[in-house]
């Protein structure tokens, strides 16, 4: 009886969470182990061109991370960071990263702006052009399956609203 | 499997409950009073608030969580951020008490946080992101019992906090890259300006303005630009039907966005399905070390940048850097052009004892003479000549005043003053019989109303109350301005009260004394200077841009300083153009200063002049200590109280005359204090509601 229930919730959970099973098909994941490495060597760090290095992969490993929260933390970090760039390429590298955060947090419209403009500082990415691709891909998916989502609802609406008449 | 999780996260339950229950306290404290302190951390920190059963997730089990106590405490008007985790919980075997202490916040300042992201979902648990200036974020602190609200509310009470414009869940925190908002923080008006405007810039150009970009300075935006301009930039094959139907979908996705996070609220923050998290434990994670090294060799590349940055920055340190020479040399232009003012006159027996030739202040005996036998003002440059070169004596401005300020015409005869007196005295009891009729009751329904009137209250009390005149409690003058400016706030209620205006009227008051002849003055001053508080800063603005161009007209190299030192905006002299000069000299210099400025002898723009004279006397240690802009506002501002009045406008009035029909030229027309060039509407309405 349990494994049923748990078969019944793995495949539900399976199609909610496409994100994550989608995700671990395109970008590598990151384990909590990587995450907490980064901040020990972060908090070991003395001089300051360490501690930004220690930064930067800190917000690598977060928006790669499996937890939503620490995706959320990560695309903070990388909006702080994004302003205060120096150079083109770093831009670039902070957009990309902060474009994957948004994608695996499920905001799509924040994701495909980041990814435009890192194409523009950089148009011959193939890392960018990738994830573009995906997030356009993952749109049309989400979008066709709200619109299955809005049609059950009106189809329903609508067989209340046909009882009701019947009655 | 199932059973054993929800087993292990009740153990932890117990051991959270348990741990609170040592520590004392298990619920929300707060002290508004600041009577209690902590010996522990600071020696004169007040505790604010204190939060019990924060946590955090090192990882992805619940089981594995840290709770803790959340404080904010005050000391030396900083506030600052701790949270401490709780200690003596085995149930955690896993997480070493080093690995613990790693994500322990000891006391961070707020003057080093940047940002503040809340996420509070309608199912599962809130958190907020705390993020420093250097770009790092404290690991999620949980807030199990909510409360999320309560802690916003209180950093707000003791910290600048914006909404961001572009994420209603992110706070920004007295956000430094804006130099507009910097320079209004600075100024210490923190309603003078809306946030939402601040990232509205005149064009200095004149022309063409780069687009401002989502989520990035307008820096940033433009060195994008010019980064996609300068290099090679792929053709991009532009597929219309393709964006539409990205666009349509995108509406969609969000459906299924919204179900999905219901779903995944409801699954993984319970932790209720342990296979859910071994499945997830068992990805291999492939191409990380790859990834850090490109990031580390990008990384090292940066250090050799920084290294040369920081050689450059000790080279300035070194060398002293000469100054380009002033193209206008003041001290000939000055005996050229600047007549000498005489001090201002302070016994009779010395007035009695200098000769009629030299000039000083007008007295009543000079004003009367300028009178016509019915009381017009003959020769009214004459009077604003001697106004300009030598002041009014303090029981003259009564009179004069009025004409400077275009209350009284000077055609105007005795009668017809005394008639328009009578007139406008029935007029301003009318218009204050406005508010003054308005029941609490029906105060409760006007929200306008309630929030000008809280404005007032607050600025009057806090308006030259050093000042012998608005000193001490229940001053009747002091409620006198009050309602003056509530009165003025139905006058004119398109524009309303504004932070800065209680600094005009306080003179005003002190010299006319009577209350209905204070407002009609100030109303006449409103009309010259109500744009200085327009909402959309259009007034500030193009006063902004004439000072630039004056500054390029009549001190290039400074101009070019500027310009290379992103000092351009001239954000600096906001205040000084704001209140013009209320606040860098003292009471008696400031009355003054305006009516010179007030006479329009030379240019209705003086104040302009005046501004370039500031600066021109300031301009070798501006250049020679490379003044960047935070440095220059700060010195702007601590320049108040130690500017010399006389030699400032005697300097004014040769850069005037210096400038000419260029510096004329200048400046656009309807250029604040100009009369505003005639439109239907004095004020362009805005739709949504303050």
């Amino acid at each position: 009886m349990d494994a049923a229930i748990g078969k019944v919730f793995d495949s539900v959970s399976d199609f909610f969470s496409g994100a994550a099973s989608a995700s671990a098909d395109e970008f590598p994941l990151c384990d909590s182990d990587i995450i907490s490495g980064c901040e020990k060597e972060l908090a070991e760090a003395q001089d300051e061109g360490r501690k930004k290095e220690c930064i930067m992969r800190l917000s690598w490993a977060l928006v790669h991370s499996k937890m939503p929260s620490d995706i959320q933390r990560g695309i903070a970090m990388l909006e702080a960071l994004v302003v205060n760039d120096t150079s083109a390429m770093k831009l670039r590298e902070k957009l990309y990263l902060l474009a994957l955060g948004y994608y695996r947090s499920g905001d799509f419209s924040r994701s495909r702006d980041c990814i435009e403009r890192c194409l523009e500082v950089e148009p011959e990415s193939g890392q960018a052009q990738a994830l573009k691709k995906a997030i356009e891909d993952r749109i049309v998916k989400d979008g066709v399956i709200g619109v299955g989502i809005a049609v059950t609802a009106v189809g329903v609406v609508a067989g209340i609203a046909a009882a009701i008449l019947r009655s | 499997m199932s059973m054993e999780a929800t087993e292990l996260q009740d153990l932890s339950d117990d051991a959270d409950y348990a741990a609170s229950q040592q520590q004392g306290s298990a619920s929300m404290m707060r002290s508004d009073s600041g009577k209690r302190s902590l010996q522990s951390e600071h020696e004169d920190a007040v505790l604010i608030y204190l939060k019990d059963n924060v946590a955090i997730h090192p990882t992805q089990f619940a089981s594995e969580r840290i709770s803790g106590r959340l404080k904010l405490t005050k000391q030396d008007s900083v506030l600052f951020l701790s949270w401490i985790p709780y200690k003596g919980q085995t149930s955690n075997a896993k997480l070493s008490e080093k690995d613990r202490s790693l994500y322990t916040i000891t006391a961070v300042p707020f003057t080093e946080v940047r940002s503040i992201r809340r996420h509070t979902p309608a199912l599962g648990w809130q958190y907020v992101i705390v993020v420093l200036s250097s770009g790092l974020a404290f690991p999620p602190l949980y807030f199990y019992n909510g409360g999320v609200r309560e802690f916003l509310a209180m950093v707000k009470q003791h910290v600048f906090l914006a909404r961001s414009s572009e994420d209603q869940n992110v706070f920004i925190v007295n956000d430094f890259q804006s130099p507009l908002q910097r320079t209004l923080s600075s100024l210490e008006l923190p309603s003078s300006l809306p946030v939402a405007s601040g990232q509205s810039v005149y064009p200095l150009d004149g022309g063409s303005s780069s687009e401002n970009q989502r989520r990035t300075s307008s820096d940033v935006g433009n060195r994008v630009s010019s980064v996609s301009q300068s290099g090679f930039r792929k053709q991009k094959s532009h597929d219309p039907t393709r964006d539409l139907s990205i666009h349509l979908l995108e509406k969609f996705s969000l459906v299924t966005k919204f179900a999905r996070d219901t779903t995944t609220q409801l699954f993984s923050e319970n932790n209720g399905f342990g296979s859910i998290d071994k499945r997830w434990n068992n990805q291999p994670v492939h191409s990380y070390p790859e990834k850090l090294s490109n990031i580390a060799e990008e990384k090292h590349h940066e250090i050799r940048h920084s290294y040369s940055e920081n050689d450059l920055l000790k080279d300035d340190e070194i060398s002293y850097i000469d100054v380009p020479a002033d193209p206008l040399e003041f001290d000939k232009l000055s005996l050229m052009w600047g007549k000498p003012r005489q001090p201002p006159m302070g016994h009779k027996e010395r007035r009695n004892d200098i000769s009629p030739s030299i000039k000083c202040r007008i007295s009543t005996e000079y004003f009367t003479a300028l009178l016509d036998s019915e009381g017009r003002v003959v020769e009214s440059k004459a009077l604003r000549e001697r106004v300009f070169y030598g002041g009014i004596e303090h029981q003259l401005r009564r009179e004069v005043w009025p004409f400077l300020l275009g209350y009284y015409a000077y055609d105007s005869t005795y009668a017809e003053r005394e008639y328009l007196r009578s007139v406008k005295r029935m007029e301003y009891a009318t218009l204050k019989q406005q508010w003054q009729s308005i029941s609490p009751e029906q105060a409760k329904r006007f929200t306008k109303y309630r929030e000008r009137k809280g404005l007032i209250d607050k600025d009057v009390v806090r308006t030259d109350r050093a000042f012998e005149y608005y000193e001490g409690d229940d001053n009747l003058h002091v409620n006198s301005m009050r309602d003056i400016l509530l009165t003025y706030s139905f006058y004119n209620f398109d524009l309303g009260y504004c932070q800065g205006m209680s600094d005009y009227l306080s003179p005003i008051l002190f010299v006319m004394e009577d209350e209905s002849e204070s407002f009609w003055c100030f109303v006449a001053l409103m009309e010259r200077l109500g744009p200085n508080f327009n909402r959309d800063q259009n007034g500030m603005h193009t006063q902004l841009f004439a000072l630039s161009k004056l500054v390029e007209l009549l001190d290039s190299p400074l101009h070019n300083y500027f310009k290379e030192n992103d000092c351009l905006n001239y954000f600096f002299c906001f205040r000084w153009i704001l209140i013009q000069f209320k606040r860098e000299f003292e009471y008696e210099k400031t009355m003054q200063l305006w009516e010179v400025m007030w006479t329009h002898y030379l240019s209705e723009h003086f104040h302009l002049y005046v501004c370039v004279a500031v600066l021109k006397r300031c301009r070798s240690k501006i250049m020679g200590e490379q003044m960047d802009f935070d440095t220059l506002l700060k010195f702007i501002n601590e320049l108040s109280g130690h500017i010399d009045l006389d030699s400032t406008v005697r300097d004014a009035e040769a850069l005037c005359i210096e400038a000419g029909e260029n510096g004329a030229a200048s400046i656009p027309p309807g250029t604040p204090p100009s009369l505003p060039l005639d439109d239907g509407t004095l004020y362009p309405q805005e739709d949504d509601v303050l």
